[in-house]
């Protein structure tokens, strides 16, 4: 290491893909899994949001998974938590709408309005 | 890149490690493999999380997950369960017994009661970093205080940093850091030495072992910049050879720092050159003694000298050196980074910043924690330590080792620092604190220190070598039911001698336990000397064991007796004369009702 910008540049990197070891979060982005989240596809809405995530370059999120939430119908399930906010409940989430939630909430903090449980009316 | 979103981060501390952790974490990278989630999820071997009444503990991130005293069975469920399908498993969570009912499910690290009372400074890196990639070390803002000191500070500037932090010696002896530096970079060179004290004898502490074996680069970095600041380019780390783990990971450590650049010549392409090696003690605890340590390290046979001079002007092989313990150095490259002013703003007047203990003993939750100088000893045994385990009652806290003394109840609310622990005829010593309930006996505690210390006494002075022997055999005495009330001034009499005429700290602090213990419990050696008895049950000569009326006759004990003397009819309540007995034991393993007691 024959600098402090080569040492910058190796701390940012790699605190980047450790620090969910530690990080508060300004959002938490919970992925519903469980049986019935995976067979319906959930597993690759989790990796696709992380993928999202890491091209945007975001800092401050968590992305966790937990458990099945209730309604398999409306399977794969993404809630997004944010301090002094309500929650935003995603439904029926595929890689596609995982992308442009991403885009939208979390670069823009702007809730897709469209794919939440209180947009779906049947 | 891919990021992994899991990181299942596994204590590798050599207490988890006993416990077989590093079974559990084979198994773990096996599952993962097998459920093809290896790209997802990081198996991570850390440093010691400190909690270590719940070992082995195994921590999932980001969710912060607390599972304690895993079994390697518990593996499968937590990989199909939680890392698979996002379940928590919440039957293997911490319980978190001293958070309120509702919240007593450790479902996030950050929120257990035990962590949320620390202030981890020195620990910081401990549980999160995995010690054998420096690469987590430098995320963590590792290296960057030497960078910082290298292109930014002048040597007076950094003494001038660490003098202000109010940083003092974690070794036990609590003299400013920052001075003993100024006495070093104020000596001639050329050449100069930067020593680490990671001997660690005292029984029941681990806390340097634990930053070794969790954040092995936060001393690299740190010995660094002292040498940097004291004129120094070699330093040495003296290490006990007990500690496998610790060696090997600073090992790792000092090849990585070198592969890197960060040791070695010319760092960050400045004019400043460190290297350092390692030294492994054999077993002797007087090698913990700064002067006995040197003249180890040189080859000799580890025995104190004569204090002038101090090592910082003749130190090893003769030369300046600057000693200093593994915790006192963890907490330089954060003063560093984070200001003088920041460390200062913790902690006491005199006694700045905080201070890592191992808790162990009669507490519930033993294990290593950090907490600010000038928390009160209350706290740290009643709140963060859980309390005095089966409902027994609290008799006193050993602090400071082989060379403090014990703290009763009357004192707990102290604030914890440096002068007031020595006003109580104790001292901070190390951080050991060996907390003791109603069935400890404190003549028996005292004892088992001084034999402790005269089995270490290098043998060089006579005070040391003669006299703490003679004590030790005052004390059998005592223990055997032997002892006469001339005893408690002989005692008196030899501890004032040895510890005025000893030649270092390990004969002028070994009587302490013995001064302390006679200080708060008089009567328990009275009890002992006069009226023959061990009021705490422990002494075995002064107990009577005695048969009580659970006793259904079955005659196993008077078969077993040694002596023959029990007596007693089948189906009859038995007997032992008490003159007879010669207190083996034999009758009480041998009876299956549990009705013999000692007492």
């Amino acid at each position: 290491m024959k600098s402090l910008a080569e040492l910058e540049k190796v701390q940012q990197e790699v605190y980047r893909r450790i620090n969910l070891r530690t990080l508060k979060g300004s959002y938490t982005v919970s992925v519903a899994m469980d049986d019935c989240g995976m067979a319906a596809g959930a597993r690759q809405v989790l990796l696709t949001i992380l993928d999202e995530i890491d091209q945007q370059g975001l800092e401050n999120i968590r992305v966790v998974q937990t458990g099945c939430l209730g309604d398999c119908k409306l399977e794969p399930v993404v809630e997004i938590f944010q301090e002094g906010h309500p929650k935003t409940t995603y439904i029926q989430m595929t890689e596609e709408k995982a992308r442009q939630i991403v885009k939208s909430h979390l670069v823009q903090h702007q809730v897709v309005e469209a794919f939440t449980i209180g947009s779906n009316k049947k | 890149m891919s990021l992994f979103r899991s990181h299942v981060l596994i204590c590798g501390g050599t207490g988890c490690t006993s416990s077989s952790s590093d079974k559990i974490e084979e198994r773990f990278k096996e599952l993962v493999a097998e459920q093809g989630l290896d790209q997802e999820v990081m198996v991570v071997r850390t440093g010691c999380f400190g909690l270590c009444e719940e070992g082995p503990i195994c921590i999932v991130h980001p969710e912060g997950s607390f599972y304690s005293r895993v079994k390697i069975e518990d593996v499968d469920t937590i990989v199909s369960e939680h890392l698979m399908k996002g379940r928590v498993v919440t039957s293997l969570l911490y319980r978190d017994k001293l958070a309120p009912p509702e919240h007593q499910l450790a479902t996030s690290f950050s929120e257990v009661t035990f962590y949320k009372m620390q202030h981890r400074v020195a620990l910081k890196n401990c549980g999160v970093i995995n010690p054998e990639v420096i690469e987590e070390y430098i995320a963590y803002d590792g290296y960057k205080a030497l960078g910082k000191v290298l292109t930014e500070m002048q040597p007076a500037d950094v003494l001038d940093a660490v003098k202000k932090s109010g940083l003092r010696g974690r070794g036990g002896g609590g003299f400013p850091t920052g001075i003993k530096w100024e006495f070093a970079a104020k000596t001639e060179g050329p050449i100069k030495y930067i020593g680490c004290n990671a001997d660690e004898g005292d029984p029941g502490a681990f806390m340097d072992r634990s930053i070794l074996e969790g954040d092995p680069h936060c001393l690299i970095e740190a010995m660094a910049i002292a040498g940097y600041a004291t004129g120094a380019e070699k330093g040495y780390v003296y290490i006990r050879a007990e500690y496998p783990i610790a060696v090997k990971r600073l090992k790792i450590a000092i090849e990585q720092a070198k592969e890197h650049g960060l040791l070695g010549r010319n760092i960050f392409g400045t004019d400043f050159s460190f290297d350092m090696e390692i030294r492994l003690g054999a077993g002797a605890f007087v090698c913990g003694e700064e002067t006995a340590l040197i003249a180890s390290i040189e080859g000799e046979r580890g025995m104190p000298r004569p204090k002038p001079p101090f090592p910082a002007h003749k130190g090893i092989f003769g030369k300046p050196t600057v000693i200093n313990n593994v915790e006192t150095f963890a907490n330089v490259p954060q003063i560093i980074l984070k200001g003088p002013e920041w460390y200062a703003s913790m902690g006491t007047e005199k006694s700045k910043g905080t201070k890592v203990f191992a808790l162990g003993g009669k507490i519930n939750n033993s294990g290593l924690i950090e907490i600010e100088m000038g928390t009160k000893l209350r706290h740290v045994i009643e709140d963060i330590g859980g309390g005095i385990p089966k409902g027994k009652k609290f008799k006193a806290v050993q602090t400071g080792g082989p060379s403090g003394g014990c703290i009763t109840a009357d004192h707990l609310d102290i604030p914890i620092d440096y002068d007031n622990l020595i006003s109580l005829g104790s001292m901070m010593g190390s951080g050991g604190m060996i907390v003791m309930d109603e069935d400890n006996c404190m003549v028996d505690i005292a004892r088992f220190f001084l034999d402790f210390t005269v089995d270490e006494s290098c043998g060089k002075c006579v005070p040391c070598r003669e006299g703490t022997r003679r004590m030790l055999e005052i004390l059998d005495r005592i223990t055997e039911g032997k002892g006469e009330m001339e005893d408690i001034d002989k005692l008196e009499r030899l501890a004032k001698n040895i510890k005025s005429s000893s030649l270092c700290g390990l004969g002028q602090t070994a009587p302490n336990p013995v001064l302390s213990t006679l200080r708060y419990f008089r009567t328990e050696y009275e009890a002992h000397i006069v009226g023959k008895t061990c009021p705490a049950g422990v002494c075995q000569a002064l107990l009577t064991y005695v048969i009580t009326d659970a006793c259904k006759g079955c005659t196993l004990c008077k078969k077993v007796c040694p002596v023959g003397c029990i007596t007693g009819e089948v189906k009859g309540l038995h007997h032992i004369d008490p003159d007879a007995c010669i207190k083996c034991g034999a009758c009480m393993s041998k009876c299956p009702f549990n009705a013999i007691i000692k007492k």
